[in-house]
């Protein structure tokens, strides 16, 4: 009997959890850095981003990133009573520590002028849109394509 | 050390991960590569990535965010997968619970 009990609360906490929650700041600052790069990645598709402005959002998007690492957490217990607001699993922790990385070597070669001009509006809609597709994973959806 | 002999000094499960962060390797000094250990020994595990995509040679930026933006695509759509099938496997078994209420109150 008690296993069977122990399961079905297993099974109503795991209910509908994504692999990667939020709480806190951290839930409100998703959205709207997702809503923002929304609003960015519009004027990067069409490759309206100035050299200047394109460096200055990769920098943007890139403390955004490396907020987001800061934040994260595999351990429960450090999101309920520590001060981390991000849980995720391990993949999506793995994905973020990335990012944040990835970003601030990308954030390095734009400062050092070492990205052809040319690359710089679409780095920036990616980015954009993988600052997207993390309130995507906090809501649990496959998000567009 | 030229990338061909390198794959023959390892096994092969590191053959894929060669093709992509051996030439970083290959771009570092023996300096660089003590102080890029040193960092991932301290846990310093962002920096040493960020360290090893800057010495990636002639890797476009473009196509690595356009690679990591698909793979969180893909991710994305595991999780809202994953999601799905918890929520049917609890209506499943509040299904069957159901069934056996049903029985026991004689409907």
């Amino acid at each position: 009997m008690k296993p069977i009990v122990v399961g079905m609360l297993t099974l109503l906490l795991l209910t509908g959890c994504s692999g990667l929650m939020a709480r806190g700041a951290s839930l409100a600052t998703i959205d709207q850095n997702a809503a923002d790069a929304a609003t960015l990645k519009v004027k990067a598709d069409a490759g309206q981003l100035t050299k200047l402005d394109a460096g200055l959002s990769i920098k943007a998007n890139a403390d955004k990133l490396n907020a987001y690492a800061d934040a994260a957490t595999t351990n429960a217990l450090a999101y309920l009573f520590g001060g981390k607001t991000i849980l995720c699993n391990a993949k999506y922790f793995d994905r973020l520590t990335k990012y944040a990385a990835a970003s601030s070597a990308t954030a390095g070669a734009a400062d050092a002028g070492a990205i052809p001009d040319g690359d710089l509006n679409p780095i920036v809609a990616s980015m954009c849109k993988v600052l997207i597709r993390i309130k995507d994973a906090k809501d649990g959806k496959a998000g567009l394509p | 050390m030229i990338l061909e002999e390198l794959q023959a000094k390892l096994p092969p499960q590191f053959q894929p991960w060669i093709a992509t962060y051996g030439p970083a390797f290959a771009a570092m000094t023996t300096a660089e590569f003590m102080a890029w250990l040193q960092l991932l020994t301290k846990g310093d595990v962002r920096k040493a990535y960020a360290d090893l995509l800057t010495k990636l040679p002639g890797g476009s930026w473009k196509d690595e965010w356009a690679k990591m933006d698909a793979e969180l695509y893909a991710d994305n759509q595991d999780n809202a997968a994953s999601i799905t099938l918890q929520k049917q496997a609890l209506v499943d078994v509040l299904k069957i619970c159901a069934t056996i209420g049903l029985a026991f109150f004689g409907f």
